[in-house]
């Protein structure tokens, strides 16, 4: 019995090439053969993965992540193989209009390619029920949620000691550190954040520090914020760390205090997760799927003004049973999320389908 | 936590936020109003104020570009760059940005135009409207006459 599983982009460090490899592991721990297909492959992963026009058949299932426009959608519209989707989701194309036109293109583009998939899918699976949502309204028959597989043993590897040195030595004062984790894209507000993290520093907190980690999506919005930053006088006290590496990543994790997310669109949010299991507690705007990842382990507010975000963090960090009981919830949602408990999760999924689809295992 | 207690802990939150409101109200208008500049949603592709606000967002060329790298040679080999190109890329940043807010400037009196020329065409289209109206009207009455 084999399993394969196509993506567009397999990229180091990336939530979904890490779910990809970890249910490629799943896979073959339960004894299925399972190989990975992607278009654009890059270091270190070029010994994980294929080339996707190399691709010679032979899977009895195939399982392709969709997220953004790939022409493997029409390839895999030709291939024999029964189709099993796993939707991460795909940011509607408004966000960028503005910023980024041509990547506004190429995700209508993605939605016009998730629909022709769907009269070949057998099953389509979503880490949250708000994708699963959009998979149903676009005519998927058969759909699931099925979370996203995330290795918390990788997080226990050393953290960078010089940046760990570095980041607990700027807390001049003891300020408290914000953070916000996530690719730099204007469906991820920073701008908002920034905004909610002036307003804390100007009214509770002038030692307080903001780090904002992930690549850059949009290089307008990046430049953007920079100014934002600069017009608002926090050059000393807001960090865009841009992507770093995962050792640097533990560090950040490791020295922040609070993590904001003002998202308004997020099919999944994986950093929410990291920062429960770093016991950092979580203050988010509940927009898209953000409110079914934190559940009760976080402070999920309605509306994002810098006032009330600056005044709930202040109230979370200055309530020591509050935040206690927050980090407490957040341990044991990010424990839900474990790799045995998900994998299972994911295996018994698959499982049912094989077994309706009387795929049977050789 | 239970979900209603959460909720209490937002309901003290809005109070607690109320309360400081006018604690730094100007401080607060600033940054509201220099977030709100960054909203990410556009109203319509074919809003002529979006494509304007598009072109504004363009214009500031950023001559200091980001040198992080996963990997420090990279990194060191974008500084060294950085540091031996800066000169060249100031002067001429320079010259586009001022392009772009020469076209920024254009663009927006050409709209204002459009805005003025669309009233005076509206309101010249009620007067013939109204005219036609009252010339029916005169019609009738010598009809039936």
């Amino acid at each position: 019995m084999r399993i394969d599983q196509f993506l567009p982009t397999f990229v180091p460090d990336d939530a979904i090439a890490n779910h990809v490899l970890c249910s490629r592991d799943t896979f073959r721990q339960e004894g299925y053969e399972s190989k990975i297909w992607a278009d654009e492959i890059l270091a270190p992963l070029h010994n994980q993965a294929r080339q996707y026009l190399e691709y010679s058949g032979g899977a009895d299932v195939v399982m392709y992540h969709a997220s953004t426009h790939s022409p493997m959608v029409d390839f895999l519209r030709a291939r024999p193989e029964p189709l099993v989707i796993y939707y991460h989701n795909i940011t509607p194309a408004r966000f960028f209009t503005r910023w980024e036109p041509l990547a506004a293109d190429s995700m209508e583009a993605a939605r016009v390619e998730l629909r022709q998939l769907v009269p070949i899918t057998r099953l389509a699976m979503a880490p949250s029920r708000y994708s699963e949502t959009e998979l149903i309204e676009l005519g998927y028959p058969r759909t699931t949620v099925s979370p996203l597989l995330v290795n918390f043993d990788e997080y226990e590897k050393r953290a960078s000691r010089k940046l760990l040195a570095r980041l607990r030595g700027n807390g001049v004062g003891n300020g408290a550190r914000w953070l916000f984790v996530g690719r730099v894209a204007p469906n991820k507000c920073q701008h908002d954040v920034i905004g909610a993290f002036a307003a804390y520093r100007h009214i509770f907190d002038p030692n307080a520090r903001l780090q904002l980690v992930g690549g850059v999506t949009s290089d307008l919005y990046y430049r953007s914020l920079r100014r934002l930053v600069a017009e608002l006088g926090l050059e000393d006290s807001v960090e865009l760390l841009g992507s770093i590496p995962f050792e640097q990543l533990l560090a950040v994790y490791h020295s922040s205090d609070v993590f904001v997310c003002l998202s308004e669109h997020e099919g999944f949010c994986v950093p929410i997760l990291e920062s429960m299991h770093f016991g950092i507690p979580i203050i988010a705007y509940g927009a898209a799927a953000v409110p079914e990842t934190v559940g009760d382990a976080g402070l999920v507010l309605g509306d994002k003004d810098p006032l009330t975000v600056a005044c709930a963090v202040d109230r979370i960090l200055s309530d020591q049973s509050l935040r206690a009981e927050l980090v407490r919830a957040g341990r044991l949602r990010a424990h839900d999320f474990a790799l045995p408990n998900t994998s299972r999760a994911l295996l018994k999924t698959l499982s049912c389908f094989l077994a309706k689809h009387q795929v049977k295992r050789g | 936590m239970e979900g209603a207690q959460r909720q209490a802990l937002i309901e003290q939150v809005g109070v607690a936020a109320r309360e400081r409101a006018a604690l730094a109200s100007s401080y607060l208008a600033r940054v509201r109003a220099a977030t709100a500049r960054l909203e990410a949603t556009s109203r319509s592709s074919s809003d002529i104020s979006d494509a304007l606000l598009a072109v504004g967002d363009h214009a500031n060329l950023d001559v200091d570009p980001p040198t992080a790298s996963r990997w420090k040679a990279f990194t060191l080999v974008k500084l060294v760059v950085k540091r031996l190109t800066r000169w060249y890329f100031v002067y001429v940043g320079q010259q586009i940005t001022s392009l772009g807010y020469a076209v920024i400037r254009f663009g927006t009196a050409t709209v204002e135009r459009a805005e003025r020329l669309e009233e005076a065409t509206q309101a010249l289209q009620e007067r013939v409207d109204a005219l036609e109206a009252r010339v029916e009207q005169l019609h009738h009455d010598v009809d039936d006459v």
